[in-house]
């Protein structure tokens, strides 16, 4: 009998072994190639296969393409404090909160995607940890996506972006600013907690409803929250001060507990 | 024992009056629910006009007076430029025809428990509301006569609501689309340097197409950035 029992653990040590296992990405394998299979050299770095994966640097990702591109979804990326970077930069200015980007606007929707920072197409991917920045397209686009700890800042388009119907996604701790277009847009309902968008060109979030706690969502460029009514959006604990054209656009349910600088609500 | 209507012989005279009463109870208990049965009117009658039991004293109990049939309410057409706005036990009923959304406003406000003033003198001028709606929750009718024309916070316990006003109708002001929904690609590229938002053709849910300015803020203007907020570049 001690044989079996040592066969299976020793399986069970490999399984455990296999499923904690990240996979590394490095700007050098970028350029390689074959990070996953199909994965050609040079970015977008392809991930074809659902897992972990971890950053062991920062990505310099040139002007003309995305940076990471899940294919599959199940994928967790920990950017492990590195950053997934572009070249653009988008700075803010003047009474209105205008946002200028130095990239060049997108003639088809569709561009925004691909030249998205990360870019998710599967279900039920996470990205945590790090910062994406400095895109032509989003800093993050995909649906049924979770996003903890992040900065998503200077892109051209919306940090972040689901234009996927019905995969509701959740943003936590992170920090959505300075880029050209919203700091959420999300098509689903969305769940924004601890986070602050602040100083994008559009509006804070836009989304057709969420619930938004404990967070911050000031100098946009228009709305702190501009959300589809059906079903309302909720916000508890949150402050929407600053924005050009307003705090909310539409309503809102309150929790309490927010702050529009005009009133407490 | 009301319900025990089983004719039996022999009773003396109290036990006639007692089985009178009896009946008299059973009946009155009876003829509501005909009126309320799933039949409607038309059953409640054929229940009232039925021939009525006779009983062991052989005396025709007295016939019952035809219970009142409640109607439902004719469906609401206001005319044009009227609204009403009232409840039917639990549920709100809005009726609106090219009404004033101040004067929607003020009606839902008094049935909600709000402070009519705020609302009427935020709408005036607003578009007007033509709706037709009925339903239990407070918020959504709120929703339904503000829609976008103001922005709005809600909170609502049952009937009651609190609203605060928190943005005038800037955006149907200014002429900035709010409807996410559809992009639209931009009209051309722009200089790599000067890229402002570009003013986008058709309904495009991002900031581009929101490149008017719209009129100054009445909130706040802007103010320096939050401390704290912005890690170092």
């Amino acid at each position: 009998m001690y044989p079996l029992h040592f066969s299976l653990a020793l399986a069970l040590l490999t399984a455990a072994a296999g499923a904690a296992a990240q996979a590394p990405i490095t700007h050098e394998q970028a350029l390689a190639g074959n990070v996953t299979p199909g994965d050609a050299p040079g970015y977008p770095v392809t991930i074809s296969v659902p897992g972990h994966y971890r950053l062991m640097g920062n990505l310099q990702v040139p002007s003309s393409t995305g940076g990471i591109h899940a294919t599959v979804g199940g994928v967790t990326l920990d950017l492990n404090g590195f950053t997934v970077g572009g070249p653009g930069t988008c700075t803010q200015s003047g009474a209105n909160n205008v946002v200028t980007c130095t990239h060049y606007a997108l003639a088809h929707l569709a561009d925004r995607d691909a030249l998205s920072g990360i870019r998710f197409q599967g279900r039920g991917n996470t990205v945590r940890n790090g910062t994406v920045r400095g895109f032509r397209g989003h800093g993050v686009s995909g649906g049924d996506t979770v996003l903890e700890d992040l900065v998503l800042r200077d892109n051209r388009y919306s940090g972040f972006s689901s234009f996927a119907v019905g995969h509701t996604s959740r943003v936590s701790g992170t920090r959505i600013l300075l880029n050209g277009d919203h700091g959420v847009h999300s098509a689903s309902y969305l769940i924004f907690e601890r986070s602050a968008a602040v100083k994008n060109g559009g509006d804070g979030l836009q989304t057709g409803g969420a619930l938004v706690t404990d967070s911050v969502l000031t100098n946009n460029r228009r709305y702190g929250i501009a959300s589809s009514s059906n079903p309302h959006s909720t916000v508890r604990g949150t402050q929407l001060r600053y924005n050009h054209l307003g705090p909310i656009s539409g309503g809102v349910l309150s929790q309490g507990g927010n702050y529009s600088g005009g009133a407490l609500f | 024992m009301h319900g025990d209507t089983t004719p039996r012989r022999g009773r003396g005279p109290d036990g006639a009056a007692a089985l009178l009463v009896g009946a008299a109870v059973v009946l009155t208990t009876v003829a509501p629910m005909a009126v309320l049965s799933p039949h409607g009117p038309a059953g409640a009658a054929a229940a009232t006009s039925a021939p009525l039991p006779r009983w062991e004293t052989g005396a025709a109990l007295p016939a019952m007076p035809a219970a009142a049939v409640v109607k439902p309410a004719p469906p609401s057409s206001p005319e044009a430029g009227q609204a009403r706005v009232w409840r039917e036990r639990h549920t709100i009923v809005i009726a609106a025809r090219q009404a004033p959304r101040a004067e929607v406003a003020r009606q839902l406000a008094a049935l909600t428990g709000v402070d009519p003033q705020r609302p009427a003198a935020v709408l005036h001028g607003a578009r007007p509301l033509t709706l037709h709606w009925r339903g239990s929750d407070a918020a959504e009718a709120w929703r339904r006569v503000l829609g976008a024309q103001a922005g709005h916070a809600l909170q609502c316990d049952g009937a009651r609501c609190r609203l605060w006003l928190i943005a005038q109708p800037a955006a149907a002001a200014a002429g900035v689309d709010t409807d996410g929904s559809v992009d639209a690609p931009p009209a051309a590229d722009l200089d790599p340097v000067t890229d402002r938002p570009p003013a986008e053709a058709g309904h495009d849910g991002t900031a581009d197409a929101g490149a008017d300015d719209g009129p100054p803020p009445t909130w706040e203007p802007t103010q320096p950035d939050p401390p704290g907020l912005f890690p170092a570049r």
